[in-house]
């Protein structure tokens, strides 16, 4: 099973995908670091001009930096995710089609057990993709300008959680449609879970039922755009989000902390796909 | 219990029968032809034994347990008909994945490993991916793959498909070597003189059903054709001929002539004494493609 496991990496590294994606990445982060450092400067010339001894302390800036921080986090997020449902988006389906998964399902080992060291080797890789996002932002922000948001590992703890949660989609697509079909379906599914939340946001502001109702639904099904919103709550300084609340939400960023029970079923709800992915797969005829 | 048994196995895609009702088994140190026209049932009726396939009805058992038991393919050996493996893999490094997920590690993992490239004859070539590799040499990693660590039943869908006249050779040794550790081996194949030289048993479907199992190594039928030559013929050739079987054809020197297959040692001294000389003596058994020819006639 460690073989299987470590075949996903040795894969995304023979492929190319980790030199692709990383250098990429590297590209953004020092974009997204550059304009932090430009904003920093420009703060501190502000405040040289007007005569106030050393870097401009409390409110305003720290403001800016937060809503700075969050924006480019978003961007990671949403990243990550592409990079989790299209570097996972064939693991299945593309070796069933081309024919490579008939030798490996006929050593002695169990297809779920198969599943489940794909799974681990994609959401191992994924996470970590992630994880690398999160410290380079966050660290290079609290370098840069000395902002560090409050609850940084409570907020990285449920964007994995939302990573893992579309590895684990994209693998149960990966048992039965095909990899395009698949990618396909996903990406509009993470979409959805999107205009949900957008639109969870609008009805609370316009008081319409239904849409809260329907927005309701969507959070319970695609989990991954409230998991942001409770990541971007805990990444957020109070007085963002003060500002925010003042402001009646704000439809890409959380206001408020996730509920438990939410989360508790987003955990769940997880391991019930990640279960089915194991039953289709025993199932499948090939 | 036989290393591979199917009983009564039944395979139904979207209500059209592909396989119906299979009954099969193969020996310990038996190698075992499937042979059949394109779209027999073959690959399916292999699938369901290696538990990749679900029968609609029907059992399977390997090595005495059933194909959804991970623990029936602790010894089995397999290669697809459509071989197609971790291309990016060097031939080197694929053998050895495969080697783990069959249990083997360490000292013996790399042991197997260059035993296989050796008998499949890519000793050389194993640090090249084998996105590299030619058609043919994918094929011979993949039967490195099927016979890793001396399996007990070897699955072989068409092992020669792509294969060279020599690697045609090298993978009827490879077959014979299998047989000789005692494995049994299930080989399907459309290029029946191969199958005729490795197979000891054969079995032919068509249209998803068992026509006939024919052993190869049984003694000849009993009724057999031979072919004579002979020079200086008197008219007592004739009637010696006649008492032993019937003449069935004349071409010159040549006389073909049915018979018992036991009577076939009096024939030379029937001949000599009419005073003839007997120039060639050749029993002419019906080839498999013959046979094969034949079933499919008459099976309409
Ligand atoms: N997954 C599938 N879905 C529907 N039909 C299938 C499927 N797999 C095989 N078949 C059908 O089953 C029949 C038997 O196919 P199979 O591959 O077993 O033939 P075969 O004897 O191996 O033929 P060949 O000599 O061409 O390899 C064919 O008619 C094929 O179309
Ligand atoms: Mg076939």
């Amino acid at each position: 099973m460690t073989a299987v496991f470590r075949l996903t990496f040795r894969e995304a590294i023979r492929k190319r995908f980790v030199l692709a994606v990383g250098s990429l990445s590297v590209l953004f982060a020092a974009l997204f670091l550059y304009g932090v450092h430009l904003q920093q400067q420009t703060l501190a010339q502000r405040s040289a001009a007007i005569h106030l001894r050393g870097p401009v302390q409390g409110g305003g800036p720290q403001l800016v930096y937060g809503f700075l921080l969050v924006m480019g986090l978003y961007m990671a997020t949403f990243l990550a995710s592409l990079v989790a449902i299209l570097g996972s988006v064939g693991t299945l389906s593309g070796e069933l089609e081309s024919g490579t998964l008939l030798t490996i399902l006929t050593k002695p080992l169990h297809r779920r057990s198969i599943l489940l060291a794909k799974w681990g080797g994609h959401l191992a890789m994924s996470a970590l993709f992630m994880a690398l996002l999160d410290i380079v932002l966050i660290g290079g922000t609290r370098l840069l300008t000395g902002f560090l948001p409050p609850h940084p590992w409570l907020g990285g703890l449920l964007q994995e959680l939302d990573i893992a949660f579309l590895v684990t989609l994209t693998l149960l697509g990966s048992t039965s449609l095909s990899t395009v079909a698949n990618g396909v379906v996903v990406v509009l599914l993470y979409g959805l879970a999107w205009v949900g939340g957008v639109l969870a946001t609008v009805g609370q502001l316009t008081r319409t039922e239904l849409l809260v109702h329907l927005a309701t639904i969507t959070k319970f099904l695609l989990p991954s755009d409230a998991l942001w919103r409770g990541t971007s709550y805990f990444l957020q300084s109070a007085a963002t989000l003060k500002l925010s609340r003042g402001l009646g939400g704000n439809p890409l960023v959380g206001t408020h902390a996730p509920a438990q029970g939410f989360l508790i079923w987003a955990g769940c709800y997880l391991l019930l796909l990640l279960a089915l992915a194991a039953w289709r797969l025993e199932r499948r005829d090939l | 219990m036989e290393p591979v048994v199917a009983a009564d196995l039944h395979k139904r895609y979207g209500g059209r029968s592909v396989v119906c009702g299979v009954n099969l088994q193969v020996r310990e140190q038996e190698v075992f032809g499937l042979l059949g026209p394109n779209g027999a049932g073959k690959t399916t009726t292999l699938k369901m034994l290696l538990g990749l396939t679900r029968p609609s009805s029907g059992k399977a058992w390997l090595l005495g347990r059933r194909p959804t038991d991970p623990a029936s393919r602790r010894e089995l050996g397999y290669l697809p008909e459509l071989f197609r493996f971790h291309d990016w893999l060097t031939g080197q490094e694929l053998l050895e994945l495969h080697g783990t997920l069959r249990g083997l590690k360490g000292a013996a993992l790399h042991r197997e490993v260059g035993a296989a490239l050796e008998q499949v004859g890519l000793l050389g070539r194993e640090r090249e991916a084998v996105r590299r590799y030619s058609k043919g040499m994918q094929q011979r990693v993949g039967l490195a793959q099927a016979i890793l660590g001396n399996p007990k039943v070897v699955f072989l869908d068409e092992p020669t498909s792509a294969l060279d006249p020599l690697g045609r050779v090298r993978v009827r040794e490879v077959i014979g070597w299998l047989k000789s550790r005692g494995a049994a081996v299930l080989l399907n194949s459309h290029l029946l003189s191969e199958v005729e030289v490795v197979c000891d048993r054969v079995a032919i479907l068509k249209g998803g059903r068992l026509l006939e199992c024919i052993d190869l190594r049984a003694p000849e039928a009993e009724i057999t054709t031979v072919r004579l030559e002979v020079a200086g013929e008197s008219p007592e050739l004739a009637a010696a001929l006649e008492g032993l079987g019937r003449i069935t054809r004349r071409e010159g020197k040549a006389w073909w002539l049915t018979l018992p297959a036991a009577r076939i040692g009096e024939l030379a001294p029937a001949v000599l004494r009419s005073g003839a000389a007997l120039l060639a003596l050749v029993p002419e058994r019906a080839t498999l493609e013959e046979r094969f020819v034949q079933l499919m006639a008459a099976s309409g």
